[in-house]
């Protein structure tokens, strides 16, 4: 099985690092995909959209993001309802969970359980990703299924969701 | 009957000092407050050496090593250094596990 991840621009590795990990490849935001955001709504963006703000991720998805990460991961009926329609890819970023502590930690993976949960109820195909900011955040293809089995999803989902569903991240 | 087991390696970000007994009573630790003390002897993890001077060989039940391999991922910081641990591989032998 072909695994791969994505990690944020700052996150410094080598390709041998992600080798030993057991990812065939490891994309970065800005380099294998580009971040869009605000000023990106009037024109047709293609690549990954991320943050808290449901109406300006909600404009991103309909002008066509192939990617969206909610990092507050709240969950929004009309944006939910608009990934589904334009059939953007859900990324769970599971450094949410693993940079947290405690309390804190514990609320994180209430909310993407239920995001994952939610997601999944309405058909919406969910990429897991580490989307690490450095290199301490980034996870084994096999931490990878672990924490995607903590917020939900069997063995087989994540293991599907790790290989064919991340692997669209590097097609342009 | 006897329990089947399995063996992780194991690589941390950074290298340590500490040596084998230290190092896994710092781990154990760390290793607790993510399991839980009441999961902790499912999954019974051991550690077995140090492989170079970044790497490293845990023993767990073979029932406990998803839980394991998941409290790895989330323990960031060894008593007050940072430190990740990445679990590389799993296999039912030492010699197997450190093949290729």
């Amino acid at each position: 099985m072909e695994c791969y991840d994505l990690v944020s621009e700052t996150c410094e590795f080598d390709e041998q690092f992600a080798k030993r990990l057991g990812f065939k490849k490891i994309f970065a935001i800005n380099k294998d995909i580009k971040a869009v955001g605000h000023g990106s709504e009037s024109s047709n963006v293609d690549g990954i959209a991320f943050g808290k703000d449901k109406a300006q991720l909600f404009a991103l998805v309909r002008h066509g993001a192939r990617f969206i990460a909610i990092t507050d991961s709240y969950i929004d009926k009309k944006l939910m309802h608009g990934i589904k329609e334009n059939k953007t890819v859900l990324c769970m970023p599971m450094s949410i969970i693993t940079a947290s502590y405690g309390p804190e930690r514990a609320r994180n993976t209430y909310r993407m359980k239920k995001l994952f949960d939610a997601a999944r109820k309405m058909g919406i195909e969910v990429a897991f990703v580490s989307m690490a900011k450095t290199k301490d955040y980034m996870n084994s293809y096999m931490q990878l299924i672990e924490l995607a089995r903590l917020v939900g999803a069997d063995e087989r989902y994540a293991r599907y969701s790790i290989g064919e569903v991340n692997k669209k991240i590097g097609k342009q | 009957m006897r329990d089947k087991h399995r063996y992780l390696l194991v690589e941390m970000s950074n290298e340590t000092q500490l040596n084998d007994r230290e190092f896994y009573a710092l781990l154990s630790r760390e290793l607790i407050r993510c399991i839980g003390e009441m999961h902790f002897h499912k999954v019974n993890p051991w550690f077995m050496k140090f492989v170079g001077k970044r790497s490293f060989i845990l023993k767990s039940s073979l029932d406990g090593v998803n839980s394991l391999t998941l409290a790895l991922a989330l323990i960031k910081r060894l008593n007050t250094e940072p430190m990740a641990f990445y679990t590389l591989k799993s296999s039912g032998t030492i010699k197997a596990l450190l093949k290729g």
